[in-house]
């Protein structure tokens, strides 16, 4: 079975599609045919369209009234319409580098004494447009190594920062570690239990400029070769992955993940440990958390 | 489902044994969530609940059988429990209420234009220079030159105008993500995942 074509997309987000139309998107969604990605382009595409009024009318009555419902896509339809004030704003201050073209230039086999003088007068403005990207790309890249200063200051500040600064972690079976590493947030899952919504999660708190996330997991005795920690945010985007050595894990049973603290935005997520000794990999165990900044 | 017993035999149900059912519930659950979201409900997780504690209630009754996809049997009830809840919506009353009847909190004062557009700013030139001038250049065009403007891009890197797309749609969702992160923690962190 393949994956339902692009404008079913477009009309299921709409509301406007049939009733065959919606079994088969679903379908897709729940066999895994289909994923966030696809459904999120989709998204976007309808988003852009209507900003750049490329949308009938029908549409972009059903945008208002049946997409536009809800506050993450409320957000999305923000940003979009900020990135493309800014695109423009840009475009008009010279500062894109790609341009855009039309194409035609069949006006010019009319008239071909026109080409030459039009080529003079284009050179010398070229000249001068290029100067001035040159100049913006000069600024631009000093921003980037100031930016790039800056943010090895913050982590600099971020080591010798005092222990106050890390994580208060909270809720049932919650074990408290402080580590050397300063802005590491610890977190020890003592007990693990079938994940569902009625399983108390964990909470923690991130701190302002934590870097890693440390987890501390009893896995069962004889692990496989290779352990994969999957994380995934209750409203199912943007899952996190990351597969580690059990050589590398743990002395014991007691296992240590490191992860990028960035990944852990507030929200409930559910977090499993899969392994493998060179098959596919099956599940070890599970357990949700909550996170909070 | 608050019985401990229920649940134990509804993941049965589902995976055969407790941690395989437990991993299906989660990815069942992912997947309803995202449809329900997709459908344009902002109850989401509510609605997937309904519809797992609708289902585990059918099968776990005596005479229940069922011999095909699971994820049907799902999506049949979870249909039932979108239309309901769009029939309830419907049905709630729309009067206008009169102003000052309810003493609401004030709501929080407008992000600054200056924070906001900084916020972007910092994060386009976070971002390695072709990329920042290929999202800058995707948006750009209006209505009559997308599609001319779009297939020239396209073919400036080599590649089809679908492929340019999803490669805008990553970074912009990256760019995004920063400018969250930006206008929450005032961090810079613009970081394209695949």
């Amino acid at each position: 079975l393949n994956p339902p074509p692009g404008n079913v997309y477009r009309r299921f987000l709409l509301g406007m599609a049939s009733e065959e139309e919606q079994i088969g998107v679903e379908e897709a969604v729940l066999s895994g045919r289909i994923d966030a990605t696809n459904l999120q382009n989709a998204e976007d595409e309808l988003i852009d369209d209507y900003l750049l009024g490329d949308i009938s009318e029908g549409e972009r009555r059903d945008f208002e009234q049946q997409f536009l419902v809800t506050d993450e896509r409320r957000q999305r339809f923000r940003f979009a319409s900020e990135l493309i004030e800014y695109s423009r704003r840009a475009d008009s201050d010279g500062i894109s580098a790609i341009p855009i073209r039309t194409g035609r230039d069949g006006i010019w086999g009319m008239f071909p004494w026109k080409r030459a003088a039009f080529l003079a007068a284009a050179a010398s403005i070229l000249f001068a447009v290029v100067s001035g990207i040159e100049f913006a790309r000069l600024r631009q890249q000093n921003q980037i190594a100031q930016s790039a200063q800056d943010e090895l200051a913050r982590l600099q500040r971020g080591l010798t920062a005092p222990r106050e600064t890390m994580s208060q972690v909270q809720g049932p079976n919650a074990d408290v570690m402080r580590d050397s590493a300063a802005g590491a947030i610890e977190i020890a899952t003592n007990e693990i239990g079938p994940a569902t919504r009625d399983f108390k999660p964990q909470r923690f708190r991130v701190p302002v400029g934590a870097q890693v996330a440390r987890i501390y997991w009893e896995l069962p005795s004889g692990l496989p070769k290779t352990i994969r920690l999957v994380l995934v945010p209750a409203d199912g985007q943007r899952p996190w992955t990351e597969d580690f050595p059990s050589s590398v894990l743990s002395s014991g049973n007691r296992s240590t993940f490191d992860l990028p603290a960035s990944v852990l935005i507030p929200g409930r997520y559910h977090l499993w440990a899969e392994g493998s000794s060179g098959g596919p990999f099956k599940p070890i165990a599970n357990s949700v958390i909550e996170v909070e900044r | 489902m608050e019985n401990p017993e229920v649940m134990q035999a509804f993941l049965l149900w589902l995976g055969g044994d407790q941690l395989t059912g437990a991993r299906k519930y989660e990815e069942i659950r992912r997947k309803l969530i995202l449809l329900f979201r997709w459908r344009g409900c902002f109850i989401p997780e509510e609605l997937t609940d309904e519809t797992i504690d609708r289902t585990a209630r059918a099968v776990l009754k005596p005479d229940f059988h069922y011999d095909g996809d699971k994820d049907l049997y799902f999506r049949g009830v979870a249909r039932n429990v979108f239309l309901e809840w769009v029939r309830r919506e419907r049905r709630l009353p729309t009067e206008s209420v009169s102003e000052g009847a309810f003493d609401l909190p004030a709501p929080a004062p407008p992000e600054p234009e200056e924070v906001r557009v900084s916020c972007l700013d910092r994060c386009l030139n976070a971002l390695p220079p072709a990329k920042r001038n290929l999202i800058l250049g995707y948006y750009r065009s209006d209505k009559r030159e997308k599609i001319d403007g779009r297939q020239h891009l396209a073919a400036e890197l080599g590649i089809g105008v679908n492929a340019l797309r999803i490669q805008i749609f990553r970074l912009r969702n990256a760019l995004r993500r920063c400018v969250e992160n930006c206008r929450g923690k005032g961090e810079i962190l613009c970081t394209e995942e695949t």
